[in-house]
């Protein structure tokens, strides 16, 4: 009996932390915009927000285009594929090449996507969301674009237009 | 006892999925009026009176969406989930009538037609 409730009990453990959320990403701008899609584990604010992962490469969304993320181990065969992330697991860092090896789940089931870096036309890139230690900041008006992070049902959705 | 457990969890793990089953219909032509009308409701979305307000950023489930500024979508959203041949009480069924589902749904309409794989040459 205690097995069976044990067992319960990790199977709503992990429904409750698994990375399901999707990141959505859509450009309406005229620019083709270069991000870093962040993931991380906020739920843990005393880990100092541990691990965090990040595509190592930043990804470009051309113009007038959108994308959705899922799972990062699933990121490869995505119409915008991305096939290096970096792990940052606290006292260690590491690069992932998804063609090699996927991610441990150990890792990708804590964390969930809170944040986007964009590169803006002008060259300088701007972070929208949720920080480690609290707050953040989800719109800005910078370097000929707007961009806004929101979440909708849980679900991170990241939007671009010109300024 | 272990029966009502083996159901609870069954539900849990059918809840957990119950978005899945939203259809998503691809539409070949970008230029039809609820993509448009769609793509212009995410436009105003950035202008300064609909972006979330001092108050919204204060609530505690924020950065979720506020429901003032789902109400602005959810029209847009409706359209274009219709446009692919859905019925509005359709929408209702499968999403239990959340506004958040609803335009998420609406976006995955919006996404299918315009990820980068789609204008390839």
């Amino acid at each position: 009996m205690k097995n069976i409730i044990s067992l319960f009990l990790l199977c709503f453990n992990a429904l409750l932390f698994a990375q399901t959320n999707h990141f959505k990403i859509t450009n309406f701008s005229s620019h083709d915009i270069s991000f870093v899609a962040v993931s991380m584990n906020l739920s843990e604010p005393l880990m100092n927000c541990v691990p965090i992962i990040y595509n190592e490469i930043p990804a470009v969304l051309p113009a007038g285009h959108s994308i959705s993320y899922s799972q990062i181990n699933d990121s490869l065969v995505n119409d915008l594929p991305i096939r290096y992330w970096h792990l940052v697991g606290g006292s260690f860092e590491e690069t992932y090449d998804l063609t090699l090896a996927p991610l441990s789940t150990s890792d990708t089931d804590l964390v969930s996507w809170h944040q986007v870096i964009i590169y803006a036309p002008n060259g300088q890139d701007y972070t929208l969301g949720g920080g480690c230690m609290g707050g953040g900041i989800y719109n800005i008006t910078a370097g000929g674009i707007k961009a806004e992070l929101n979440l909708i049902s849980g679900v991170a959705d990241v939007v671009i237009t010109d300024d | 006892m272990k029966k009502t457990i083996l159901i609870i969890a069954g539900a849990l793990f059918f809840a957990s999925c119950s978005n899945e089953s939203l259809a998503i219909t691809s539409q070949e032509n970008l230029q039809t009026d609820a993509m448009k009308n769609f793509r212009q409701a995410m436009i105003n979305m950035s202008k300064p009176e609909n972006l979330a307000t001092p108050e919204e950023q204060r609530m505690k489930n924020f950065p979720e969406m506020s429901d003032r500024r789902k109400n602005l979508l959810l029209p847009a959203a409706k359209e274009l989930i219709q446009s692919t041949g859905i019925s509005d009480s359709h929408i209702n069924t499968e999403t239990s009538g959340d506004k958040g589902a609803i335009i998420n749904w609406a976006l995955d309409i919006y996404i299918e037609n315009t990820k980068p794989s789609k204008h390839k040459n």
